[in-house]
This record gives structure tokens, sequence and C-alpha cells, in this order.
């Protein structure tokens, strides 16, 4: 599909030159960080406003032209591939933050705001942001996947962090979803309805959060253990004792190895839990910590190690941030096919190690991470993008992860998002429940043009 | 109201198949007026044995046109608008196992008819309990629970319905049923529907079954009461609280009417602390200090005494038949403010409870001073960016003041309206009883 001049001059009459047709710029815009190929959109225009906003999607839907709104591109498995083409939104130009409260403990966004961005904005003023997925994502691309990351155990996610919204829907109306009363405002919740929705209901303009206030006291941990069992046993025995732990992270033994050589780290080669303790008081933390120390020494944990200072811990956090680059430098040229699944913690340990009995069979090489007190955890299958039978296989693993995970009555992603690469997963998971999410995608979107063929399959 | 517009039922017909479909015993027909909302009666009262019995009732109601409300124990009724129509009460009393109670996971999984108190107590045998406390817990359901959204006191610490409900299924009116979510506490694929019947008073769909959270029992718990001669101390110590590094469960401002119920006679702020041992001293030590270099009497509340306590402020706007009850919902900065703006203006006899950490006032009256409690809050609440709920109130006062204000926008209503038609095209869900009346 190409799109017709007349709609790219009503666009320009939106955004000036702040629109593009290169042939580079919509191949970036069409993928995110995954191996999926790209899907070029036909034009790549960059608002600056909420009411650009809903002009580029009232002359879209003039053209009967999809819409695909761009955050930061960290999207992996396809949520921004124009796959019928059309225009794409990079939101990055609406990067303003329009308000903190200190009293509410809340802040609004434009939906272009990184999550960096905003804690750099807190900075030195006893709050935080606590959604981290890694990569330095946009608010609204956050919101819009229904975003975690590793402090989800102790401060949830955006379902949980997203108070309100702005959102432009498919016939350009601008939208206000919730309230800054945390009793979200009379009526369904049609804030949640747009968290996790992926762009296919309405573009997100403007995001407001909850905000923490930072903890008094922080310590940093990592622990070896003999067995993926003996750290999972760990971590639910800390949760049944109610350790208010802020993260609990395992690198499998692969993950490991990789991570020391990717650093040039000595971390002992095994399954590794990583812990970060946050309380009121130096004393509260060093409770906590001596607590789990107990009791990861009764399933066989060795030796903690500890970092307190705010560097020390900087450097202990950031062998496991590169987990991914770690990964891709065990193979010089290859790519990661990644995939994630959550299951009832109760089924982690046998999750877990049926998947790795699984990979043991294959030739590929598979570093798995685990944001283990909430039961998600990650593959990354690091494969040769010139040897189709290795994505092939990566394939062939990664259904039979999931088939795994729903079968213990977990979800095909806990974090990553269906996209397109969990499409076809959908109607297996949810059953009838898909035709009341059709219903509702009919109805807002009644043309089908706000990012077409993603989350839901129609 | 959505869908097009359902014929007017004949109820006979529908009780008598209602009949055939669960057996004699489980529809009633006679003294239906115990089973009013709102004083609109019901033609029909059934007790479905399953979600499969739910939905075959859903089925045949929806297709005869008749209007159906959903009931759990009944507290919560008093909600939203009079129902415009209500041919059958649906009651989930039977749906009440315990499906699956997964301790190491923190997760259960129940039917929605469930009386509140007893899972507690089968969750407490495993020191793990499911922090959901509406008003008259005692006679709630879960399901209730969830339909109605109402929190408790620990809200601050541990969440509302919408944060501890992971999974839900639900009958829609068309006679299927869904399920959305699970046993996992993290979820992107697909929308968040069970969000959607948060809170929505059964306008969407039948809970048949629902999966929780759940937190470890903790090892220590106690309340501290600060007692003042005026709501502006019990404001500047909550101030005092949520600046400082303390993690209270529960922090409640009470006016000195509210605290009579508890056999007290003063304004205060009752702060309550759990975890180890320790940490609750520490709070009690800080909060203590605080509160006696203010002159501020302190007071410590232990087991069954706490609980007396906390069941007292957390049946606030619930205690008496025959009053009104006020809910406002502001941003948390702006909620002790408030309730210091309030403190001077309350018509006499009004019971006042704040939560300043969640931004949640809940005001008692006697019926004959709601109008005036209403005109009194409302630019109040609406200047702070909140909102106003009359969560319990005559029909006559129903009738002549709005249930929800501000309403949602224009553009948000004509959202919900999609939303409602996803769910229950033809309206057989409690008509008319929801947000705008949809």
């Amino acid at each position: 599909m190409t799109v017709a001049a007349g709609l790219l001059d009503e666009l320009r009459a939106v955004v000036g030159d702040r629109l593009t047709t290169s042939a580079a710029a919509r191949e970036q815009h069409g993928r995110g960080e995954s191996y999926l190929p790209s899907y070029p959109p036909d034009a790549v225009v960059f608002p600056e406003s909420a009411a650009e906003v809903q002009a580029l999607v009232r002359a879209c839907a003039r053209h009967r032209v999809p819409v695909v709104p761009f955050g930061a591109g960290t999207s992996l498995e396809g949520h921004v591939a124009a796959v019928r083409g059309g225009v794409c939104l990079d939101m990055s130009r609406m990067n303003r933050i329009l308000r903190v409260s200190f009293e509410d403990l809340d802040a609004t966004v434009e939906a272009g705001v990184t999550h960096r961005q905003l804690n750099r904005h807190l900075e030195g003023r006893g709050l935080f942001f606590s959604v981290d997925p890694g990569a330095d994502a946009t608010l609204g691309g956050m919101a819009a996947t229904r975003a975690s990351g590793t402090t989800a155990v102790r401060y949830g996610t955006m379902r949980e962090a997203v108070l309100a919204l702005a959102v432009v829907l498919a016939d350009g109306r601008l939208i206000r979803t919730g309230g800054r009363a945390r009793k979200s405002a009379s009526g369904y919740d049609l804030t949640r309805l747009f968290v996790g929705s992926e762009g296919t209901l309405g573009i997100i303009t403007e995001v407001t959060v909850r905000l923490h206030g930072l903890p008094e006291a922080v310590s940093v941990a990592t622990c070896p253990f003999a067995t993926i069992e003996g750290a999972v046993a760990t971590v639910i025995t800390a949760v049944q004792l109610g350790v208010p732990v802020a993260r609990i992270e395992l690198l499998d033994e692969v993950q490991v190895d990789a991570v020391n050589r990717y650093a040039g780290l000595a971390y002992p080669v095994a399954p590794t839990l990583f812990f970060e303790f946050h309380g009121p008081s130096e004393g509260s933390v060093v409770e906590q910590a001596e607590l789990v120390r107990r009791i990861a020494a009764g399933h066989g944990g060795g030796e903690f190690r500890w970092a307190q200072a705010p560097e020390e811990r900087a450097r202990l956090w950031k062998a496991r941030h590169d987990a991914y680059f770690a990964a891709l430098a065990l193979r010089p040229g290859a790519v990661g096919v990644t995939t994630d699944v959550c299951v009832p913690i109760s089924h982690l340990a046998e999750c877990i190690v049926e998947t790795k009995r699984d990979l043991a069979g294959s030739p590929l090489v598979v570093p798995l991470v685990g944001h283990v007190g909430d039961g998600n955890f990650h593959l990354v299958y690091v494969i040769d993008p010139n040897v189709p039978a290795e994505l092939a296989e990566a394939k062939r693993l990664g259904e039979r992860l999931v088939r795994r995970a729903l079968a213990m009555g977990g979800t095909c992603t806990g974090e990553h998002g269906v996209g397109l690469g969990k499409l076809g997963f959908m109607a297996e998971e949810h059953g009838e429940a898909l035709e009341v999410m059709r219903a509702i995608k009919r109805a807002l979107d009644p043309l089908n043009l706000m990012n077409p063929d993603k989350l839901v399959p129609m | 109201m959505s869908g097009p517009p359902a014929p007017r039922a004949d109820p006979t017909p529908v009780a008598a198949r209602l009949e055939s479909l669960l057996g004699a015993g489980a529809v009633t027909t006679a003294g239906c007026e115990a089973w009013a909302t709102d004083g609109v009666v019901p033609r029909a009262v059934v007790l479905p044995a399953d979600a499969d019995q739910v939905a075959a009732v859903l089925r045949v109601c929806d297709q005869a046109g008749a209007a159906v409300v959903p009931w759990g124990g009944g507290t919560a009724m008093t909600l939203g608008y009079p129902p415009a129509r209500a041919d059958v009460v649906l009651r989930t009393e039977r749906l009440d196992a315990i499906i699956d109670h997964d301790p190491s996971n923190l997760t259960v999984t129940v039917g929605a008819g469930i009386a509140l108190r007893r899972l507690q107590e089968v969750l407490g045998a495993h020191g793990q309990w499911l922090p959901l406390e509406p008003p008259l817990a005692e006679r709630a359901t879960a399901g209730g629970a969830v339909a109605s959204g109402l929190g408790g006191p620990r809200r601050l610490a541990y969440g509302s319905a919408r944060d501890l409900v992971i999974g839900a299924r639900a009958a829609l009116a068309q006679g299927t049923v869904v399920a959305c979510g699970g046993k996992t506490v993290k979820n992107v694929a697909g929308y968040d529907l069970g969000k959607l019947v948060v809170g929505s008073l059964g306008t969407l769909g039948v809970l048949t079954e629902l999966t929780f959270r759940l937190i470890p029992r903790p090892e220590s718990s106690r309340t501290l009461a600060a007692w003042a001669s005026d709501m502006a101390a019990v404001a500047a110590l909550a101030r005092r609280v949520f600046d400082s590094a303390l993690t209270p469960v529960a922090v409640v401002g009470v006016n000195a009417h509210a605290a009579a119920r508890a056999g007290r006679g003063a304004a205060g702020l009752l702060v309550r602390s759990e975890g180890v041992e320790p940490a609750v001293r520490r709070h009690e030590r800080d909060i203590g200090a605080w509160a006696a270099a203010v002159g501020m009497e302190t007071e410590a509340f232990e087991g069954e005494a706490e609980t007396a306590l906390w069941k007292v402020v957390r049946d606030v706007g619930w205690w008496e038949d025959t009053g009104v009850a006020l809910r406002a919902s502001v941003p948390p900065g702006a909620a002790a403010d408030l309730a210091v703006a309030l403190a001077r203006a309350l018509p006499e006899g009004t019971a006042m409870v704040v939560h300043p950490g969640v931004g949640t006032l809940w005001l008692e009256a006697p019926a004959a001073d709601a109008a005036v409690l209403i005109a009194l809050l409302r630019p109040l609440v609406e200047r702070a960016a909140g909102h106003l709920l009359l969560a319990r109130a005559p029909a006559a006062l129903k009738a002549a003041h709005e249930v929800w204000t501000p309403g949602p926008q224009a553009r948000a209503l004509a959202l919900m309206r999609e939303v409602k038609r996803a769910f229950d095209p033809r309206g057989t869900l409690s008509p008319g009883r929801f947000v705008s009346r949809l």
C-alpha cells in the first residue's frame, strides 16, 4: 500500500517539514529491537502536540490509511511494524514533563518522555518513577504495552503505575481517562483498557503516573545456587515470609557465564539470584537481607556478595541489565530472538527446569534471566541470522515454551506483549474472551486503522 | 441505554423456564420484596449452582428481555441508581467453592459467591490473607466486593480490589463465560478485561470466579491512635507521617463523631503498622514522639481491640439503614486539607473518616442533612479535581441528586456505552444502575 500524495499534503499541512518518507527513516520506524524484519510505514511524522496527533489521525481516517504509534522503538514483538503500511507517528518530540506533584506523588508527562528522562528530572527530590523495563522506553510506549521490569515485585507494573491518560481515538477525538484521584473517576475503568492496548484503540498522548518515595536505605546482594530449584525455593520462601524485597532476579549459569565474559567479572558459573532490598532504615534492610541469607543457605545457596555503596550497586545491576548484550557477545555476528512467559511462581522451578531440559537437546545457546518474584522469565535464543534453520529452531522452542507455560496456568507473555510475535496464541489463551476484545476493538476502531493486526487478531 | 431496546418481560414464562433449568428449589417467586434494589422488586430470585447455570440463566433472561440484577452478600446494593428494571435477582451464594488455593504462589481462586469471612478463615489457617476489607466485610462476598470496588483502610499498603484481582471468570448477558487474567501477577496478553469488571456493579457480567493475590499474615500488627481537639492537628500529624520514611499500612483521620462509635470523644489519627516487630516498634516510637511534641494524647491498640477499632472505621458510611453516605475521592495531597475545611462546616452529627494517603473521605449523616452535605461537598471536591459518590441514600434522594459527580466527560461516556454494548448488547444486566444510568 502506498500513501496517496493527497494524504501527504494533508499531513504536511499539520506538521510542516516534520514528515519524512526517506527509506532509512521508514526502515528504522518499521521495527523495534527484535529479530523481526522491518515493516516500513509509508511515511513517518513527528507530532509535537495532541492537537497535531488529532489532525493526523483524522487525515489518515479520511484516507483509510493505518496509523502506527512509535515511542522509542524498543519493542521486542513487532508492535511498531507497519504490516499494512500507513503512517507512523513518532512521539519522541512530545517530550515535555508537564507537572510533578510532591504532595500527591504523581507526575503528568507527554507520551514521548522516557522513564530515564523523568527520573533525571526527579533526581535530588526524594521521589522516583519505579517502572524500568531496561531499555529507555517512552512512557507512552510503556503504557501502551503495560510494561514492567525488575522492580515489579515491589512496586507493580504500568498497570498499577498509570493513573490517567489522554488518548486520541480512531476518529480523532481526544479523551481523558482516570484522574489524579487514586480512586478512578466515575464509570468503567477506561484507563486500564488503554494500558496494554498496544496502540490498537488509540494514540496515547499524555500519561499521569504514580511516583514513589526513594527508600532511605538500599542494599544489593548476589548469591549463587547449586540448582535452579534451590534458587526458586528461596524466592518463594522469602515472599511467603513477607520479606519486602524490591527486586529478585535470576540468571542461569549460561547467562552468568555470558556476563562474566562480557564484563570481565568472576561470578561463580551457577544459577544466581540478584537481590535488592529497600527499607526505611539501614537496620530494616540488614534484617531483611539476613533473613533471606538464612533462607538461601537452607536451599543450597552459596556465599552472599554485598554491595551497599551506590556505585557498587550500579556496577552489580549493570551486569544484570547488560544480560542481553552479554548473550549476543557469546557469538559475534549473532542476533537475539527473545521471548518471555509468566507462570504461577509455584510452577516456576518446574517450568524453568523443563525448559532447560528442552534447550539441552538443542544446538542453540540460550541464556535465561527471570524476574522470579513475579514468575516471569526470559530466554534469548542467540542465532545466526543467515541460517534459517536456527530461527526455525528458536521458534519451535519458543512455541513449546508458551504451550508449557499455558499448561501450567501461565500466560504467553508477562512483559514483552503480543504485538505480531504472539498473535497466534491469543485464541488459545483467551477463548471466548477474545470475542469481547474483538467487539471492543470494532466499536472503538470500526475501520481497523489503529495499529492493525496487532494484539487482537480480527 | 445501550443496544436495541429489550421488550418488556413477561415474567411468568421466564420464571417457569428458569425453574425447569435450575430445579424448583432454586427459583423463588414469593417474598421477592426482600430482594429489592432501591425499592425495585424482582419477580423471581434464582440461586444457580455453578457458572454454567449462571450463564444459562442469563441466556434465558437475555432472550426474554428480562433484566437481571446480580446479588452477592447484599451489603452494597445501595450503590448506583435504582435499576430501570430488575426482573430477576441472581444470587451467587452457591458459587462458594475454594477452587484452588496455591499457598506458594500466594494466590487463591474462589467462586465469586464465597463469603469473605469464610475465605479469610481458610487462608488464615495457612498464615495468609486477602487484604480486601470492604464495608460490612462480615457479610460481604468476594464477588460483591470486586463488583462494588469498595476498598478498606489498608488499601494504602495493599491496593484496592483492582490491584488484588489477577484473574476472573464472568458470565456475560448472552450466556457465554469468559475468562480473563489468571494466576500470574503479570500478564500483557490482550485487553485488560478484568479491570473493566472491577467496580462495574454487575453491569458488564456476573462474576463467577475470581483469582486474588494474597499476602502473608504479618508477624506483628499494632495501631497507635493520637487524639486531638481538632482536625487540623490530625492533618498535621498525618503529613508528618507521610513525610517520614515510615511505611504504615493504614493512616486514617476520624472526627469526634466517628470516634464516638469506638467509644472515644475526640478527633484522632489512627496509624496501623504491620510487619516484623522492630519495624512496628519503630512506627510506635516515632509517631508517639511526634504526637507528644504537639500535645496529642496517644493510645495503643492491639489484638481484638485493634480489630474492633478498624471495623468501626471501615464501616463509616454503612452503619445505619436510614442515613446517607458520601465518598469523596481527591488527589492524595488534597485529602487532609479537605478534611480540615469540612470539619468546620459539617452539620452536627456527621461522621467523617479521611484516608489522606489514598485521597478518600467517607461521610455519614442522617438523611435529613443530605442536601446540605451534598451542597457543601460538591464544589470543594470538584475544586480539588476529585469526584463525589452518593454511596447510600434513600431512593427519593437519588431521584433528586446525581449519584456520581462529576459524571464522565461526554467522550469518555460514549466509549463506556460502547464497552457496555460489547459485553451486554441488550442491556440485560442491572440496566440503568451504573454511571450515567448505563
